[in-house]
């Protein structure tokens, strides 16, 4: 049995849990709480918590599901290139940069048209 | 043994399955993009089958694309309906009747 | 570096460019002057076209750059710049961002030029996608408007399921051939297979969907109409140059000395049927966008008799009738918005209806000649360049013995003859009414700069040899890099 390789695990998961304390235990210490009615809320974006579910959404939803959609999934083509980008080398580098430079144009785009406003 | 044709079946009927969902879901126009979203999905479980049967990588590259593309255009389809529901205040296909002649 | 972009350096130049006018209008920096660095970036397109890299297939064998993709490239390039020149003093009138309308025509003949010279299927479906996208925006840009909206629903609708059809033939594609590349497909294609020949129909049929014939026509009036008119003028222009494009590209490829699969009598009836519905319907149309829409699925039906028979006159002919088409559409759509009142500053329902041409010789005589001489080279009379194509495709199904086709596309020409007639009696005749166009409207007179030129183009028609210059140097060539060069001269 040959433990070691799974090292790199080790060290892993505990990065992971080391810098989720830290910010955690940041937020903790040094944040101010406010305790009011709208922030206990089960949803705090505004529903009621017990109601029917056929209730209207507010259109307002789609468009942010719309940004989401787009750059959630647009990232489904960098996973590829993620698992094998040490053999791919440097031209894939660049194609994939360029990929992230074009989604980054439409991210600006979308910030100035105020998209990311809610009001 | 699976080969390519049985996967080719399962594809049509999920296909024929969202078609039928377009014509039978004329009064909601989400319903009709998650059955052109099925549609997609249906043709990729015939690429992923073929590439798969002749261990070509070209399909699954396709797939990749495909399924990127298809969420750029259902963006596109939603920012549409969201338009369409300011101008009009429902999302019945039933009901675009305005442009005839 | 440059080595390695240059096959691809109008198309960079293009979208690249357009990034830069979609950034410059949202910081708002410049924003009178965008349009015409949209028509900057396409004479530096049309430019690295011409100056561009050798005939051949670049990047594993994954692009093509022939006579044919040059002609198609160039063209569109022309026509957008046509529009560009023509609208961007017209375009205050419509309640749309121009910058932005600008921005969407660059992303579509981005994914028009992809189209043009893809040679895998996967390339043409993501240049289908950026063309098809960019036109449903465009069609939506109009946001006061119902008829915009619902124009774009269903355009979106009926347009993915297009692409749905043309993913399901590329998959069968792929399976019968266990290849994505289009000259492989061609090349195994002549030994015959059941899926392939199905795969084949089902993605050329795709693109008759985008070019608007019979089966797969009743998108285009509803479109026509709803759009606001600079993005009915593109979409109806450009975007059907490129479906013609890709189908003569396809056609000529699948279904060219194919013995196991005899494609003729479809094409046969797809272009009879679509004639008699271009030749019967916008006889009862009141609305002047839909009329064009009716009236340009009998012109694609026209066209398409061409390629009933795979041959290089055909496909020449046919190249030469899309491009003196589109051209002559494109002319009468921006004679419309120049006439377009600004009283209505979103597009209604009467906006354009055909009784308000009624007397238009009175109030406008520039425009309602104009307007004549458009819809005149339309129906094919001889003085003008209309008449040119037709009689070529005419000629090339006599000299194919093909006398059926012959026989409905002669009556359904005087048929169309008949309604573009009435609508210039409309012009000429009649007398003014108070709701007649262009009364109220200030026309600016740079206009005279669009309306010689066109009219220039149109009396072209007077004088043959120019254009059978034209016509023999560029456009058969083109056609037969299509038919002769596709797998021995490129692929080597």
């Amino acid at each position: 049995m040959n433990l070691e390789e799974y090292l790199p695990i080790l060290v892993f998961v505990g990065a992971g849990v080391f810098i989720a304390t830290v910010f955690v235990a940041l937020a903790f210490i040094r944040g101010h709480r406010t305790v009011y009615d709208d922030k206990i809320a089960p949803y705090e974006c505004g529903f009621d918590a017990f109601n029917t579910g056929r209730i209207r959404f507010d259109i307002r939803y789609y468009l942010v599901a719309i940004l989401f959609v787009l750059f959630d999934l647009e990232v489904a083509l960098l996973f590829p290139w993620a698992v094998t980008f040490l053999e791919l080398g440097w031209s894939a580098f660049a194609g994939v940069f360029s990929f992230l430079f074009i989604l980054l144009i439409g991210f600006i785009y979308e910030w100035k048209k105020g998209a990311l406003e809610w009001d | 043994m699976i080969d390519p044709f049985h996967i080719n079946i399962l594809s049509i009927l999920v296909f024929v399955i969202a078609a039928m969902g377009i014509l039978i879901s004329m009064n909601n126009l989400i319903k009709v993009f998650l059955c052109i979203e099925l549609m997609f999905l249906a043709v990729s479980i015939n690429f992923i089958a073929y590439a798969y049967a002749a261990h070509n990588i070209d399909g699954h590259v396709f797939t990749v694309f495909l399924l990127t593309v298809a969420a750029a255009e259902s963006a596109v389809g939603l920012g549409i309906l969201v338009f369409y529901f300011r101008r009009r205040s429902v999302i019945s296909v039933a009901d675009a009747t305005v442009l005839k002649g | 570096m440059i080595e390695l972009i240059k096959p691809i350096l109008p198309e960079m130049i293009l979208f690249f460019g357009a990034c830069l006018v979609l950034l410059l209008d949202v910081f708002q920096k410049f924003v009178d002057h965008l349009m015409n660095l949209s028509s900057v970036l396409l004479v530096l397109c049309i430019v690295a076209i011409v100056l561009g890299v050798p005939d051949g297939v670049y990047y594993h064998n994954l692009c093509v750059i022939s006579m044919f993709t040059g002609l198609f490239k160039i063209a569109l390039l022309t026509l957008a710049l046509f529009q560009f020149l023509a609208t961007s003093f017209l375009m205050d009138k419509y309640a749309l961002n121009k910058n932005e309308h600008s921005v969407m025509v660059l992303f579509l003949i981005v994914g028009a030029c992809v189209m043009v010279s893809a040679n895998h299927l996967m390339l043409l479906y993501v240049g289908m996608e950026i063309q098809a996208l960019a036109a449903y925006t465009l069609v939506v840009m109009q946001r006061k408007s119902e008829y915009s909206a619902e124009a774009g629903v269903k355009y979106f609708i009926l347009g993915s399921l297009a692409s749905v059809l043309y993913l399901l033939g590329a998959s069968y594609l792929y399976g019968a051939y266990n290849t994505l590349y289009l000259h492989e497909i061609i090349t195994a294609i002549k030994a015959g297979s059941t899926l392939g020949g199905l795969g084949s129909i089902l993605v050329v049929s795709a693109f008759l969907f985008k070019v608007g014939l019979f089966p797969f026509h009743q998108w285009v009036p509803d479109v026509y109409q709803g759009a606001p008119t600079p993005s009915t003028s593109i979409i109806s222009t450009l975007s059907k140059v490129t479906a013609v494009a890709v189908v003569l590209k396809l056609i000529c490829g699948l279904f060219y000395d194919n013995k196991s699969l005899d494609t003729r009598w479809i094409f046969s009836a797809i272009a009879i049927l679509s004639m008699i519905v271009g030749a019967v319907v916008p006889i009862v149309q009141t609305h002047m966008k839909r009329f064009l829409g009716y009236s340009s699925i009998g012109h694609a039906g026209f066209m398409l008799m061409g390629i009933v028979n795979i041959h290089v006159v055909g496909v020449s002919s046919i190249i030469a009738y899309v491009l003196i088409y589109s051209l002559t559409l494109m002319m009468t759509l921006i004679c419309l918005m120049s006439l377009k009142d600004k009283r209505e500053p979103d597009e209604e329902r009467n906006d354009l209806e055909l009784s308000k041409l009624g007397g238009l010789s009175q109030v406008r005589p520039k425009h309602a000649f104009m307007l004549a001489v458009c819809f005149l080279s339309m129906a094919g009379m001889p003085p003008l360049i209309g008449f040119f194509p037709k009689l070529l495709i005419l000629q090339y199904i006599i000299n194919q013995g093909q006398m059926l086709l012959t026989v409905f596309a002669i009556i359904t020409t005087v048929i169309s003859l008949f309604y573009y007639l009435k609508i210039i009696k409309l012009m000429y005749i009649d007398m003014p009414t108070k709701q007649s166009i262009g009364i109220s409207v200030n026309v600016n007179m740079r206009l005279l700069w669009v309306f010689i030129p066109a009219v220039i183009i149109q009396l072209l028609g007077c004088y043959i040899p120019i254009l059978q210059t034209i016509y023999v140097q560029y456009v058969t060539p083109a056609a037969e890099t299509l038919i002769i060069g596709t797998n021995e001269k490129i692929y080597s």
